[in-house]
């Protein structure tokens, strides 16, 4: 008879340390059925039940441990869904090049007074660090899973919690600037309501596109739990 | 053999494990002990997360069941896991080749 005070304690401490991840029962009800296995078999084996017991818990591993690694694969999980997803980044980073773009006629015919377009520079950096930032992620994109080593469980969420974040105020910022563009394009006198209005709009709409939060709250548990 | 040595290669070894049939993972496990003849002796805990990142990557796929009144999670490939397994090998064949030429038997 296999006393399971000390496994029921195992896994409680587990099912805790698991807060966040999907489906966390699943994985208790899987390391009980391979902690009572392995118990089963060193009974089999020999050793009597509470033996057994403290030899199977020992050798499945802390619950900090394992559930660190359940953690670190989520956060893989999640990464990976923000590379499937980059053709949204794409969609809302495009607003400050194609802003620039619509410009540049302007600019070219030297009918556009840059004295009265402080955010032009910026609308062309932001589209410069949204391509670079959009290459990188097409880069990530093609890294074979398998390849995908530990060292690389860190800084991949870092950088893609950053490059979310950075989107997302890009969205906003991008949006307010092409509201004041298309505000003088119209012969309409920009207001700045109606442009901090769109921006916020626009701030809102990527960060529903992008998600940024659930990538850093998933960095927030590897890092806390290295 | 330290798990840290094994990093590089753990998700080919479990994709190993599972081609010719479907496993739980306490089987997953003792197989690979048995066939490593106990070099991979590894946490037994490290290993479920890693066959989590494996289903989430589509290489393989479960089932659930009850068994003795408990539930147990059984593993197997997918196709896309079988095309992976077959590049890993590929891979490790031309690696452990390299390595076998400079440091197998003394020239």
């Amino acid at each position: 008879v296999i006393e399971t005070a000390g496994l029921d304690r195992h896994l409680r401490e587990l099912e805790r340390r698991l807060r966040g991840l999907e489906a966390p029962q699943d994985v208790v009800d899987e390391a009980r059925d391979h902690l009572l296995e392995a118990t089963a078999a060193y009974v089999r084996g020999g050793l009597d039940g509470g033996a057994a017991l403290d030899r199977a818990l020992s050798e499945f591993g802390t619950p900090r441990r394992v559930a660190a690694g359940f953690l670190r694969a989520r956060c893989v999980q999640e990464s990976r869904r923000l590379l499937r997803d980059s053709w949204r980044l794409g969609l809302v980073s495009s607003v400050p090049a194609f802003t620039a773009w619509l410009l540049l006629p302007a600019l070219a015919a030297g009918t556009l007074d840059p004295v009265n377009m402080p955010g032009l520079a910026a609308a062309e950096w932001a589209g410069r660090l949204d391509a670079a930032a959009l290459a990188a992620v097409a880069l990530l994109a093609h890294v074979p899973y398998l390849r995908l080593r530990e060292r690389w469980l860190l800084p991949l969420p870092v950088l893609l919690a950053a490059l979310g974040w950075f989107i997302t105020l890009d969205g906003a910022v991008a949006s307010g600037f092409f509201a004041e563009r298309a505000a003088t394009a119209l012969g309409v006198a920009p207001a700045l309501p109606g442009a901090l209005a769109l921006g916020a709009l626009g701030g809102a709409t990527a960060w529903l596109l992008v998600r940024p939060q659930r990538t850093s709250a998933l960095l927030w548990n590897t890092l806390t739990w290295r | 053999m330290r798990a840290e040595q094994l990093k590089g290669h753990l998700d080919g070894l479990l994709l190993a494990t599972l081609e010719a049939g479907p496993l739980h993972g306490y089987a997953i496990i003792e197989l690979l002990r048995e066939r490593s003849t106990g070099a991979f002796d590894l946490p037994s805990g490290t290993v479920y997360p890693a066959l989590h990142r494996l289903e989430v990557a589509g290489l393989i796929a479960s089932d659930w069941s009850v068994v003795d009144g408990r539930r147990r999670r059984t593993y197997r490939l997918t196709a896309r896991g079988q095309e992976a397994l077959l590049g890993e090998r590929r891979t490790w064949r031309r690696f452990a080749g390299a390595v076998d030429s400079l440091l197998g038997e003394p020239a």
